[in-house]
């Protein structure tokens, strides 16, 4: 077994007590298929079990940085649930898990239990799941910023040929949502803003309650355009013809494609040209090789 | 490349020096006070710094003086190469050139699990094992051969150790197989010992003292977990007499130390007066001074 799989392993039962109860309880059933030598079977085992929760607030720390990108959702959850049991359980489930094994990011992972959440009707305030959508775009965004760069558009070309292709720039991003999942996160920023005045209030029984979010109106859309902007990710109205234009785009595209099937994205050619000359000038669109 | 033999020669004697990280001034001590009020007691300033929020105000004014810094990393895993990635070596060479830092340091092991992000911070020493030292070294010869700049790795503290080595067999593996030198915390070394039921100086007659470029004292206390009894590296401003002990045996044996950092910048600069004068007494930035101090 190669030392990168036992950290795996370490980070897992630094989080999960639970597992670690079975790894000490029913090591053969707990450590199955991770081919573990005796000798590090043994020195896991050597372990006291109490070093294991040496540090009681790890979990709450790393929901807190959760929570920050997830802010509005775990509020909605939290408020529908009242149990901070119903977040943490993430350490102690598969995509927490699947993230560790596979290295990839807990922010994702997370965004997948919560929608995971809505699906399986774990929390079930109709606003949530294209909230849990919504900021995970937003928190999609900021990472593939950091990963490729900032794009600086610089000067186009004067002519741009019908075969380059398009593509949305690093921290861009489209998405279409119920109508009211604006004001329904304004409704939540304004309860968390007035708890932040004196965050013990939440003690009270007649503190401020998460209570009429904005109701869900499935057949009112609001299609929205994210990139970078002064403070992270911004956000910007589209109309219908520009976010199914920008939708083909989230993957490199010929523009002679895109201006080929006007008819199925509601834009004609001209409006598709206009569209895409409109959001490369503006930088949220690159050409791409 | 060459030995590190001829290599730490070229490395400037700095001696003792303050830790600080991102806007540590605003909560504990402030480097630049430190130095304006109390210039004999700290020569250089040890920056803790991570691509995420890079450089304050801090260090730049302190660079700007003219006055030595060294780079300490908070976000590099050294066991695990694959970490090391182009993006990081170039923005890191580009902080520690822009304070002028004399060498790259950092806790050897994991800064963050999986990926360099925001929630995975989380630090961890390595596994203790052969292979995890090997590939450690290979980590540090890239990072040396791509920023020019030395790379010392740090035992960092932890609770729970795994793997068949002792710290000090483990770092003297990387140092040897990456021709490297080593920074040795002692309060991390007391803090290892202690899990592992030895005495504060076990393992030290076999280590090969001269790869010590630079040594850390800093404050711990003894804590318990439902009976479990374990140091916590908590920085206080008082550092346990294992930790002096460590420092005081290996002081006189590392021919090839260059510096001291008392991890103290989270406390007020009057309770860490006394600790700095006595590393000042210890290893006087001029070392002509050294046996007139001992």
């Amino acid at each position: 077994m190669s030392h990168h799989t036992l950290q795996k392993l370490v980070v897992r039962m630094l989080f999960d007590e639970a597992f670690v109860e079975e790894v000490y309880a029913e090591p053969s059933r707990a450590l199955a298929g991770m081919e573990l030598t005796e000798t590090e079977r043994g020195q896991l085992l050597a372990v006291d079990r109490r070093a294991w929760r040496h540090d009681p607030l790890r979990r709450k720390r790393t929901l807190q940085t959760l929570a920050e990108e997830f802010k509005i959702s775990t509020t909605i959850i939290l408020a529908e649930t009242r149990s901070l049991a119903s977040l943490e359980r993430f350490f102690a489930g598969a995509f927490f898990h699947r993230s560790i094994q596979e290295r990839a990011s807990m922010g994702r992972a997370f965004s997948e239990f919560l929608l995971d959440g809505c699906r399986s009707g774990a929390w079930r305030a109709p606003q949530i799941q294209d909230i849990v959508r919504l900021e995970a775009a937003i928190a999609g965004c900021r990472r593939r910023l950091a990963s490729e760069g900032v794009y600086a558009p610089g000067e186009l070309p004067t002519t741009i040929s019908d075969r380059a292709c398009v593509r949305l720039a690093p921290g861009y991003d489209v998405g279409s949502f119920q109508a009211n999942v604006i004001p329904a996160i304004q409704h939540v920023e304004r309860f968390l803003f007035e708890l932040s005045l004196m965050p013990a209030m939440a003690l009270c029984d007649d503190a401020p309650k998460l209570t009429g979010l904005p109701e869900v109106e499935p057949s009112k859309k609001v299609y929205l355009l994210f990139g970078p902007g002064a403070a992270g990710i911004s956000m910007t109205n589209l109309d219908k013809a520009a976010y199914l234009t920008l939708y083909e785009t989230k993957r490199a595209v010929e523009i002679k494609t895109l201006l080929s099937k006007p008819g199925s994205m509601r834009a004609n050619a001209k409006q598709t040209e206009k569209i895409l000359a409109e959001w490369l000038e503006a930088g949220a669109l690159m050409l791409s090789a | 490349m060459t030995k590190f033999a001829e290599r730490i020669k070229r490395l400037p004697r700095l001696g003792v020096g303050l830790s600080g990280e991102f806007n540590i001034a605003a909560k504990g001590i402030d480097a630049g006070w430190m130095k304006a009020n109390y210039p004999d007691l700290i020569h250089f300033y040890e920056y803790g710094g991570d691509l995420e929020r890079g450089l304050d105000d801090t260090v730049r004014r302190w660079a700007a003086a003219g006055l030595p810094t060294t780079y300490h990393f908070l976000d590099i895993n050294l066991e695990e190469k694959l970490d090391i990635d182009a993006h990081w070596l170039a923005q890191t060479k580009a902080l520690a050139e822009e304070i002028n830092a004399a060498w790259l340091c950092g806790d050897a092991g994991r800064w963050h699990f999986g990926l360099r992000e925001r929630g995975h911070g989380m630090l961890m020493p390595p596994i203790l094992c052969r292979e995890s030292a090997l590939e450690t070294a290979e980590s540090i010869q890239r990072i040396e051969a791509e920023t020019g700049l030395a790379c010392v790795p740090e035992n960092p503290p932890s609770v729970i150790y795994l793997g068949d080595l002792h710290m000090l067999d483990y770092f003297a593996l990387v140092a040897d197989r990456a021709d490297c030198g080593v920074l040795l915390d002692c309060a991390h070394l007391a803090i290892f010992q202690q899990s592992r039921g030895l005495s504060p100086l076990s393992g030290l007659d076999a280590f090969p003292l001269e790869r010590i470029v630079e040594m850390h004292v800093a404050g711990g206390g003894y804590a318990d977990m439902d009976g479990f009894a374990y140091i916590e590296d908590n920085h206080s401003p008082e550092p346990l007499a294992e930790t002096w002990e460590i420092l005081e045996y290996v002081l006189p044996r590392a021919t090839n130390l260059k510096a001291i950092v008392f991890e103290c910048e989270r406390n007020t600069p009057e309770e860490c007066l006394d600790v700095f004068a006595r590393l000042n007494a210890l290893f006087p930035t001029d070392k002509t001074k050294v046996a007139a101090a001992r």
